[in-house]
């Protein structure tokens, strides 16, 4: 999948956010602000599409956490796609896969959430 | 015409080990700033003196036009007159052979009357006067007049034709015997005395340094001192003659034949040339030891040695034969009173001896100081002269004698290179994967028994099952215990196997190295085992204990060792897997598999600053890339190397510090270092594995430890100079590798 042009895309239910090339702090905080923005408008279904994402370090992976607890608490859903192998390793490894639903396309989570009434 | 026919030199490929001395002398030859006047050549009788000068002659004849070599051999003739009509002659011919290089005028035979009219014809008329001033000399009976004519020839010429000459006089000792006045002590002190104070520059050769001593002036004439060939080079000249010659020989034996012959290029000659005579191959010590023999009583060496050593009273053999005896040297007076010695022959006996150059007599103690060869040329004389023993007897006292000394040197010469090889075997241990066989010396004799040490490259080990040789990284000499009388030396190595540094992978060998030319038994056997166990302190499990025995292992021993499970090599074994080891190379840990690649090293500094991680990783990448990894494997060590540098930043507290990165990348592994210039790295950080979801909101930090550990293969802080590097190891895994790789222990 090429690389949208922006950085989210939004539809009737849900957003899909795609993360930057190395999710870092810096990308990470920025992942951050977007989902504050989303939740803040009353979006509580919330997709973090990998696809672009090589690497990730492990500021990044405290922020994504950080990311899953805020959505918990707004009693939202987030589901990832398109996880590299390695990085659905490094998630596995780390515990995150057993908090967030983890989805091979964009579409399928897309498809998923949409259904999905918390 | 070929230069190298003016004077017969040997062949080339008998030429051996000269060429620093060549170089040198040349050098000498031809520079125009000269720090010393001349060189005194000084070696023993037939060590390659006068070859060496033969070869520097053609050298400065053919190469260059600047200076003149002159090369004149003295001979053994007593009158001044004759030395001098035979010195004018050379000189002026060699001198007009070279300035009009034609070097076959040194080829004829052309009296001094017709040299004389050859000198004008060609433009040297000024050299006609050398030929008149010795005819006037002679004729008045001037033999003061006649000496000094020829022996200032050279430097005259030199002056007056402004051409540098080289003045090459062999033999110059035997100056002493050419007499103006029938008593007097020689034309040597003379001789000297004109060619360190003339213009020509000069070398001399002799026997003995004492020949210059006393006559120059301290630095003015350079000693060379030419000794036999080295081992090598010896035997060396010998494997080329047994070739040409087709004979069969073993290199322990010509080894051991150049020691006994100290690397006299005659003897060596001659040894060879005798055994092609009589159809012989060298390949045991007999073979050699005979043909050695046989030279020395009837052979060129035996009539070489009559003709240049001319030995005329029993006396003065017994005084030879007493001093080969006495190692130290013997008294004068304890000589004089055990020989029954006159007055008369105690002032002339010593003196002749010294001068063969056999004897020298150094702070009242007389010894021996001759070589090898004449020592049993000597005892031969002395057996059959002096003791009345038959030929054969004689013979067969020297074949004995020399047949154990061969043994005993080749003994040494092998355990020797044995203990330096085992060495740098351990060294280069390093995973190769061996015929297991090779530790197993029953089921290697079972196999290819009969093979001797010399004959390893007609094994063609075709083993299936194999062991994997720790990587070895360190071997000392178990000297801290010591050796006791019966005990063998053993070597400790410490080592890692599969390549892995952990405690489970840490092995210890044990080895020892039995030298002695007695097969390893038993009471050894017990003696190791009990080494082993005083010695059991490792901390590991891993021990494997090994022996190397050059001569191989009783049955007996056999049996106890493998029920020890210890591993038994002889000398075959050990040549095979040192051959198999080097052929290998030592970091071919699966050979076989694919080609080797050599060890490559990166390096990357990296300023603490946003993203330069990903310098790092796009480094690492390029280099995965390049090794044929999988993009998967690249990811998780570029993941790691990121996780690395960013725990690095932010231990990083000096300002403007950096972050250096070094990669290793190998055939089968891919190692990471990565330093800051800081604080050390915070390697007590909690590892967290598990849920992180449940730990976040304490820290945002803590991952990366257990990230990079779940990345790699092996991750581990170690202390260096300045603070703590993290070192990260990838191994590199590569389809079907396990099926061939076996670990024993």
């Amino acid at each position: 999948m090429s690389r949208n042009l922006k950085d989210f895309r939004e539809l009737n239910e849900c957003v899909v956010i795609y993360t930057d090339n190395y999710l870092n702090d810096i990308e990470g905080e920025k992942l951050e602000d977007k989902c504050d923005l989303f939740l803040k408008r009353g979006m509580r279904k919330i997709v973090i599409d990998f696809t672009n994402t090589e690497l990730v370090n492990s500021i990044g992976i405290s922020i994504l956490v950080g990311i899953m607890e805020k959505i918990r608490n707004k009693r939202g859903i987030l589901f990832f796609s398109n996880l590299r192998k390695v990085n659905h390793d490094i998630f596995n490894m780390l515990g995150l896969t057993k908090h967030v639903q983890i989805f091979p396309t964009e579409e399928e989570a897309v498809r998923v959430i949409t259904i999905n009434d918390q | 015409m070929d230069n190298k026919t003016i004077f017969n030199t040997c062949r080339d490929d008998e030429f051996f080990g000269r060429a620093n001395e060549i170089e040198e002398v040349c050098q000498f030859a031809t520079s125009a700033m000269k720090s010393f006047h001349g060189i005194f050549l000084t070696g023993r009788k037939w060590v390659g003196k006068t070859e060496l000068l033969k070869r520097v002659y053609h050298r400065l004849f053919s190469e260059q036009n600047r200076i003149v070599p002159i090369y004149y051999r003295f001979k053994d003739t007593s009158g001044v007159k004759e030395f001098a009509d035979d010195f004018l002659r050379d000189f002026i011919r060699q001198y007009i052979a070279f300035l009009k290089r034609k070097p076959e005028i040194m080829l004829e035979d052309v009296s001094a009357s017709k040299l004389e009219r050859l000198s004008a014809d060609m433009g040297f008329a000024d050299l006609s006067k050398f030929f008149l001033l010795h005819r006037e000399a002679k004729k008045h009976g001037d033999h003061i007049a006649v000496l000094k004519n020829a022996i200032s020839a050279p430097n005259q010429a030199a002056i007056h034709n402004n051409t540098p000459i080289f003045l090459m006089l062999d033999d110059f000792d035997l100056a002493a015997n050419i007499h103006i006045n029938e008593g007097d002590s020689g034309i040597l002190r003379e001789y000297m005395k004109t060619l360190t104070t003339g213009d020509v520059s000069f070398l001399i050769t002799g026997y003995t340094k004492r020949l210059v001593e006393g006559e120059v002036s301290p630095g003015s004439v350079k000693v060379m001192e030419l000794s036999g060939l080295d081992e090598e080079t010896s035997a060396g000249l010998m494997r080329e003659m047994c070739k040409r010659y087709s004979l069969n020989y073993d290199s322990e034996i010509l080894a051991v034949a150049a020691r006994q012959l100290e690397g006299n290029p005659v003897y060596i000659k001659s040894i060879i040339a005798a055994a092609k005579r009589e159809e012989r191959d060298l390949l045991t010590i007999k073979d050699f030891v005979d043909v050695y023999v046989g030279e020395l009583v009837e052979g060129s060496i035996g009539f070489s040695l009559s003709s240049g050593i001319s030995i005329k009273t029993l006396n003065a053999l017994r005084i030879l034969h007493l001093c080969i005896s006495s190692k130290s040297g013997v008294r004068e007076e304890d000589l004089a009173e055990e020989m029954a010695l006159d007055d008369h022959e105690k002032g002339n006996l010593i003196p002749t001896l010294r001068e063969l150059y056999l004897l020298e007599t150094d702070c009242g103690l007389i010894r021996w100081i001759g070589d090898r060869v004449t020592e049993d040329y000597i005892n031969y004389l002395y057996e059959t002269l002096v003791m009345s023993k038959s030929q054969a007897e004689a013979k067969a006292r020297i074949i004995k004698e020399r047949l154990k000394e061969g043994f005993c040197m080749q003994g040494v010469r092998v355990s020797a290179e044995i203990k330096k090889e085992l060495l740098q075997l351990l060294e280069i241990f390093n995973g190769q994967l061996i015929p297991k066989i090779l530790f197993r010396n029953q089921e290697f004799l079972t196999k290819y028994g009969g093979k001797t040490y010399g004959k390893v490259d007609d094994i063609d080990i075709k083993e299936d099952k194999k062991i994997s040789l720790p990587q070895m990284t360190g071997y000392f000499d178990n000297v801290k215990h010591g050796y006791g009388d019966k005990d063998i030396p053993i070597i400790i190595g410490y080592g890692f196997n599969n390549s892995r540094y952990d405690e489970e992978n840490e092995v210890v060998w044990i080895v020892g190295l039995k030298e002695s030319p007695v097969p390893f038994h038993t009471g050894d056997a017990e003696g190791f085992i009990r080494q082993c166990n005083a010695i059991a302190d490792f901390k590991t499990h891993n021990v494997m204990r090994w022996i190397v025995s050059r001569e191989g292992f009783t049955g007996d021993a056999l049996k106890r060792l493998a029920v020890e499970g210890i591993y038994t090599t002889d000398a075959v074994q050990f040549r095979i897997l040192k051959n198999l080891i080097e052929e290998s190379g030592n970091v071919d840990r699966f050979h076989g598999m694919r080609e080797l690649s050599a060890l490559k090293e990166y390096e990357i500094v990296l300023p603490v600053s946003a993203k330069a991680e990903l310098v790092a990783a796009k480094a690492v990448e390029e280099i995965g890339v390049n090794m044929g990894l999988d993009s998967d494997t690249i990811t998780q060590i570029k993941t790691a190397l990121v996780e690395a540098c960013i725990n690095a930043f932010e231990h990083g507290k000096v300002k403007n510090s950096k972050v250096y990165c070094r990669i290793v990348a190998s055939d089968d592994r891919i190692v990471l270092y990565i330093k800051n210039e800081g604080r050390d790295f915070d390697a007590s950080l909690q590892s967290n594995t598990g849920d992180v979801v449940k730990l976040i909101g304490s820290s945002r930090r803590g991952w990366g430890i257990e990230l990079m550990k779940q990345l790699m293969d092996e991750v581990r802080f170690e202390k260096v100079h300045g603070g703590t590097r993290l070192v990260m190891v990838k191994y590199i895994k590569r389809k079907g590798e396990e099926e061939v790789y076996e670990q024993e222990s």
